[in-house]
């Protein structure tokens, strides 16, 4: 590939304007256009030359074409005739280049322009682009929902957060581009009725800008998966990205492969939809078989803990409970089933264990129990919005339905026993004070209840062992 | 829009459906409207080509040659009906023109 460059050109598909300058200085530095591929735009090593660069758009054309049609080559011949060649060319989008020095411009009709880019806009951008503005602002609705709802659960989970950003991203290019659409074509209407033409504005700092952060999110995504995930995340995220770009690959494959074939746009469009969702569904087939597959045979045997629960990321801090009923108390029951599962990400993770009697082992009944929920907060900004959310989640949630003196609440109470700076006990406005406690520590909040009513001793192991667990 | 579809004509329109007058060939055109108004109005490839299709489409002009890539035109009544309201409605225009400023000038 000596002499030739690939870039990842990012513009908005009405800014012609923009194109023929990017184009006109590319050229100047001696690279000419010479593809526009499904990722980066291809440029040759030439000669530094002074050309003139037009975006022309063509309505009919579409990127399932074999070839041009004879009325697109007829209006090649036309541009040719006045020193246009085409330079490239992807779906309506014509990029042409002219020599002269003063050459005729492809369009000297402002009206005519105007009404042909919005022909062009109307068959693919503007349906495609307000359908994406549509999932993202509901997407982001619900990201805003999470966030005053579920902070937690969000911001725990490194992947729905990773979502979340993305989504905010494609809204804001998504109505940049739509919007800039709409007030470009209003303004170019304007001008046109004085027979003048305007520029076209794109937002390529926008975009380049969004693309970092795109890179950026996903960067943070994989670094969380690393990090905090256990083997079992590790192997699902690397099995989906491969399936992302497989999919792409080889569905852009199959478009490729019936163009080559000369197959009409209509069939092309038609297998390669069709194709997308045959590969899509294949893949996430074997994807989950071998997945089950390799559970089963205990080759991805980190992803079931000894216990028999599926957990994700408690492996990355411990090794093991870091506190049990045994630790409490003395006990010769020995028929628990003993639980935990975690969801974590870089800035926030919750922790559960739960240790139960199993139902009809000996002693069931009256076997003491216990379970807690560690909230480890490790972006302080969180902190309150998660002691709220745990607050107002018991307070309010659950008691939804619940009759004024039913209800159970957290209450303050005196954080000393349990070395802490805060703690709240669950009151039953029927029945008095619960065994149930949040406690909050410095970086974590803990939820924890028992069966039994624990001592001061118990308070203070409590204070030693979860307090402390991650340090 | 697209001026209420020929309702009045721009220049460019005006001589385009003006060339076709004659039967002519579409490159042609290109040529024949600068020479026919001495360089004053020129029509771009693009425009050309997008003003051809939508003549075509409104059944102003119609094709009379098919030779490979190359098509020929030429004005059906339509067109010329289109023609002479444009020329009627410029001759107004002129003839108001006149009336107030040759009243001026001869005052």
């Amino acid at each position: 590939m000596r002499g030739k460059k690939k870039r990842l050109e990012y513009f908005s598909f009405y800014d012609y304007t923009g194109i023929a300058r990017h184009l006109e200085e590319m050229a100047g530095r001696g690279w000419m256009l010479e593809k526009i591929g499904s990722v980066f735009w291809q440029y040759r090593k030439t000669e530094p030359k002074k050309l003139k660069f037009a975006v022309y758009y063509y309505p009919k054309a579409s990127e399932f074409d074999p070839y041009p049609s004879e009325a697109q080559e007829r209006f090649n011949d036309y541009c040719e005739y006045t020193g246009w060649k085409l330079a490239a060319s992807s779906a309506q989008m014509q990029i042409f280049y002219n020599e002269r020095e003063d050459p005729i411009p492809i369009e000297t009709e402002p009206e005519v322009k105007v009404e042909n880019i919005n022909n062009a806009a109307k068959k693919v951008f503007l349906p495609a682009y307000i359908t994406w503005f549509v999932i993202s602002l509901l997407v982001c609705s619900m990201l805003v929902s999470s966030i005053l709802g579920d902070p937690i659960g969000l911001f725990s989970n490194s992947a729905s957060l990773a979502a979340g950003v993305m989504f905010i991203i494609m809204l804001l290019l998504a109505s940049a581009d739509l919007f800039g659409y709409l007030s470009w074509r209003r303004k170019a209407r304007k001008a046109a009725k004085h027979s003048e033409f305007i520029e076209s504005r794109g937002h390529r700092g926008l975009q380049y800008f969004s693309v970092a952060a795109a890179f950026t999110v996903l960067f943070y995504w994989l670094i969380s998966v690393v990090l905090t995930g256990s083997v079992f995340m590790r192997s699902i995220t690397l099995l989906f990205l491969l399936y992302f770009a497989a999919l792409f690959v080889l569905v852009n494959a199959v478009k490729q492969l019936l163009k080559r074939k000369r197959a009409p746009a209509g069939l092309n469009k038609t297998l390669t939809v069709a194709s997308s969702f045959v590969l899509s569904f294949v893949m996430l087939s074997v994807i989950v078989y071998g997945t089950v597959s390799l559970v089963k045979s205990g080759a991805l045997s980190s992803s079931m803990d000894d216990y028999g629960s599926l957990h994700s990321g408690f492996d990355s801090y411990l090794n093991e409970l870091p506190l049990t009923v045994e630790d409490m108390l003395d006990t010769d029951f020995d028929g628990y089933i003993k639980a935990h599962g975690a969801s974590e990400s870089l800035l926030l993770g919750q922790f559960h264990m739960d240790q139960h009697a199993r139902d009809g082992a000996p002693g069931a009944s009256g076997a003491p129990e216990m379970e807690y929920t560690i909230t480890l907060v490790k972006a302080p900004f969180l902190y309150e919005m998660c002691k709220n959310q745990l607050i107002t989640t018991q307070n309010k949630t659950y008691n939804i339905g619940i009759s004024e003196g039913e209800k159970n609440i957290y209450e303050p109470c005196s954080p000393t026993a349990w070395g802490a700076e805060e703690a709240y006990r669950l009151i039953s406005q029927e029945t008095g004070a619960l065994n149930s406690y949040m406690l909050c520590y410095e970086d974590r909040i803990v939820q924890i209840e028992f069966s039994w009513t624990p001592t001061d001793e118990q308070m203070e192991k409590v204070a030693e062992r979860l307090g402390n667990v991650f340090e | 829009m697209a001026r209420e579809k020929f309702k009045t004509l721009t220049e460019q329109m005006f001589y385009v459906l003006l060339c076709l007058k004659r039967e002519c060939y579409g490159m042609d055109i290109l040529d024949r409207v600068p020479s026919m108004t001495n360089g004053k109005v020129t029509v771009g490839s693009g425009t050309l080509y997008n003003l051809l299709e939508q003549f075509l489409e409104m059944g102003m002009i119609r094709e009379t040659k098919v030779e490979g890539r190359r098509r020929s035109y030429i004005l059906t009544p339509v067109g010329e009906d289109t023609l002479r309201k444009e020329y009627e409605r410029l001759a107004a225009q002129i003839a108001d023109y006149r009336s107030i400023m040759g009243e001026e000038e001869q005052k």
